[in-house]
């Protein structure tokens, strides 16, 4: 993975009430009764795919409410929990997305980002200067993402149609044997996506692959 | 500068991926330094530190910083026997995890110490163990 973007659904409003118990699991310490009730009630039922060990890890911490996860848990174990809990309640399909399988929750764009950048709009959006986006203190590292908000989708759409619109083998040399139907290919999923998200009234989410 | 605040910095860092900054081996050091010296029987706080450290340890991957994780995890194995009397299935968990430290790129550098400790494991689980301060 090199510079690809990935987009997905995200439901802002669930992470907003998320936040506290992420802020708690991020203490260590033993998790208020709150806490620790969203995360038994994110148990059921099993992913239906591997996600680190923070399923596993989750389960241990609901088992022993007492006890402080830093008491038994590895600092691994415990940021894989966190992304276990964002993926679970703020994205679908658990934040499920792939660079190989095309999905209806996930867009990757690698050869069109650079026509994104030339716009001066989306500029701003992918580098978090435009109201509406923000970072998401959680999770951290690789898996940190960007949100943004539902209320930019509309805008997105139609920036998305113009740079369809526009001559783009004129804008910019393609790589030899890329073919612009790919560049079109990805920006149509975007637009797919958005669509997706603003009729399930969610954001999106986006973050650089490295 | 408070113990709680270092810890907060390293904790961050890891959570961060940034493992390999290169003031932070010194950092958990005073750390685990600082919680060492309080005077305080909360075992909580003892036991974090060291986990941090064993995680910037092993971020590392080379054999010296596997041992010395390895002496660590033995430290906090100590700790967690007693944090933990009251939760067998979480100290059979740490035993198989401080036998995990053992090994290197697939290999244990301590075999003997290994299956003793995957031995007490299972007697744990299996209900018909007693831990024992090994």
């Amino acid at each position: 993975m090199a510079g690809e973007r990935l987009f997905r659904t995200f439901d802002a409003a669930r992470y907003q009430g998320i936040l506290p118990s992420l802020d708690e699991l991020r203490a260590t310490r033993a998790l208020s009764a709150g806490a620790h009730a969203l995360l038994a009630s994110l148990l059921e039922p099993a992913p239906e795919r591997a996600m680190g060990d923070g399923h596993e890890a989750l389960r241990r911490i609901v088992r022993h409410p007492a006890l402080a996860p830093r008491v038994f848990l590895a600092p691994k174990q415990i940021s894989s929990v966190i992304e276990f809990v964002v993926g679970r309640t703020c994205f679908e399909q658990d934040g499920k997305w792939s660079l190989i399988e095309r999905g209806a929750s996930w867009a990757v764009l690698e050869s069109s980002v650079i026509f994104l950048y030339d716009d001066p709009w989306f500029d701003e959006l992918l580098n978090g200067d435009r109201p509406g986006v923000w970072d998401a203190p959680y999770p951290r590292g690789e898996a940190a993402f960007r949100g943004i908000s539902h209320e930019l989708l509309g805008e997105l759409v139609d920036r998305v149609r113009a740079i369809l619109a526009l001559d783009l083998e004129r804008r910019r040399p393609l790589p030899e044997g890329l073919g612009m139907q790919v560049i079109r290919a990805e920006l149509a999923e975007l637009l797919a996506l958005a669509a997706r998200a603003r009729g399930h009234g969610r954001g999106l989410a986006t973050q650089v692959l490295l | 500068v408070r113990a709680e605040e270092i810890e907060s910095q390293v904790w961050d860092r890891i959570l961060d991926e940034r493992e390999y900054d290169r003031d932070l081996p010194d950092l958990v050091d005073a750390l685990i330094r600082m919680r060492g010296s309080e005077d305080t029987d909360v075992l909580d706080d003892a036991i974090w530190p060291l986990s941090l450290k064993i995680h910037v340890l092993l971020a590392r991957h080379d054999i010296e910083a596997a041992r010395e994780a390895a002496a660590l995890g033995e430290r906090r194995l100590a700790l967690r026997r007693a944090a933990l009397a009251a939760h067998p299935d979480e100290l059979a968990h740490s035993l198989r995890e401080l036998a995990a430290l053992y090994s290197f790129e697939l290999e244990s550098f301590s075999p003997e110490r290994a299956r003793s400790l995957e031995y007490e494991a299972a007697a744990i689980e299996s209900g018909g163990g007693e831990a024992h301060g090994g």
